[in-house]
């Protein structure tokens, strides 16, 4: 079935890095905000978002636990995977757990994919995955249920990418508040 | 892009006063931190000025809307982070009743310009505007850039730090528009 299908397109890659740029349109469809960085996934359940303009914010999966550092009031977040998933799309890009994708069902239209959460009242209504002709992903747009709209536009995919060690843990730096909601 | 260079002169600051005034039509994008003694967090701040009408959205990194508050003649709506509206005519109280934050916001569309408005203000030893002070919020100006206009250059805040009765909040203005 469709999600069958999305499964195999995301199995398809192991580890991937992209260059992503953001833009948020509200509700009307008027650019909101818009920014750009790095994006590195290793399925299962471990990526690292790393927005780098306008201004710096990580958002890291280590597995287990999701790591959102914000330096601007410098302060890392942790919340536990599970709790993440709500407000954070990537863990299911990057997930193979079955009973988290039972909570969703998907469609497909060519190569277009729409990811809608079973429960309802959800922040987020509906994660759209775009691939392009070779089975990579380009494209992603995160569709809050008030209507506002987030795309990521994906370039430089690289499906070999050099994973330091490092790559998905966060070393909190000194001066920053940990902020531990597990 | 802008060009944040460190100081300007003082004949400067006080020669496009009265351009800055003028400045009535404008938006900016940025990020805006409240930091209380419980809480800390920043947002993605837009923020669209239209004369006296103004519309404030904060959204997460994700995009997702957190608030938006916008005031169209002396209609003042806020739309919370379930959608709900809310209708009042003093957003200030608004905010502060459905967030806990505290944010000025009859004085915000002057203080962000760079302009003192009613308040006390003083100007740094190269002329720049430094400080601004009401009974309520003391603002210490950390940066301004060059922005460039239909008639010439105007110097206006990047970053500005606004210390209220109990909590602090940090404005980091990437973007000003200002020919929306």
């Amino acid at each position: 079935d469709d999600a069958q299908a999305l499964k195999a397109l995301l199995g398809q890659v192991k580890q991937f890095s992209a260059h992503f740029q953001q833009q948020v349109f509200d509700v009307e469809g008027q650019p909101l905000q818009q920014a750009s960085g790095e994006l590195l996934v290793s399925r299962p359940d471990r990526f690292r978002w790393e927005t780098k303009s306008p201004d710096e914010s990580l958002i890291l999966s280590d597995g287990k636990s999701v790591w959102f550092y914000d330096p601007f009031v410098e302060q890392v977040s942790i919340t536990k995977l599970a709790d993440a998933v709500v407000n954070t799309p990537f863990l299911l890009i990057s997930s193979t757990d079955p009973s988290l994708w039972a909570r969703y069902d998907v469609l497909k239209e060519e190569n277009a994919f729409t990811v809608t959460s079973k429960q309802k009242g959800q922040r987020i209504e509906s994660l759209r995955l775009i691939f392009g002709q070779n089975g990579q992903l380009s494209r992603f747009e995160v569709n809050e249920t008030q209507g506002q709209r987030s795309e990521f536009e994906l370039s430089q995919y690289n499906a070999q990418p050099a994973v330091p060690a490092s790559s998905f843990r966060f070393e909190v730096p000194k001066g920053v508040t940990v902020d531990d909601q597990r | 892009c802008q060009q944040p260079v460190p100081h300007y002169s003082a004949q400067q600051w006080e020669a496009q006063r009265p351009k800055v005034e003028a400045l009535t039509q404008w938006s900016l994008n940025g990020k805006l931190a409240i930091v209380t003694a419980q809480k800390k967090g920043s947002l993605r701040l837009f923020w669209q000025q239209n004369g006296d009408d103004y519309r404030l959205n904060l959204s997460t990194v994700l995009g997702t809307r957190v608030l938006e508050l916008s005031r169209q003649g002396n209609r003042i709506r806020l739309i919370d982070e379930d959608g709900k509206e809310h209708v009042s005519n003093d957003p200030a109280l608004l905010i502060y009743r459905l967030t806990g934050w505290l944010l000025p916001i009859d004085e915000l569309p002057t203080w962000i310009k760079g302009l003192p408005g009613a308040a006390q203000y003083g100007l740094s030893q190269n002329g720049q505007l430094a400080w601004v002070q009401d009974n309520q919020w003391q603002l210490s100006y950390q940066e301004f850039a060059s922005q460039a206009t239909g008639q010439g250059e105007l110097w206006l805040p990047t970053r500005l730090d606004l210390k209220g009765p109990d909590s602090r909040l940090k404005l980091l203005i990437n973007q000003w528009n200002l020919q929306p």
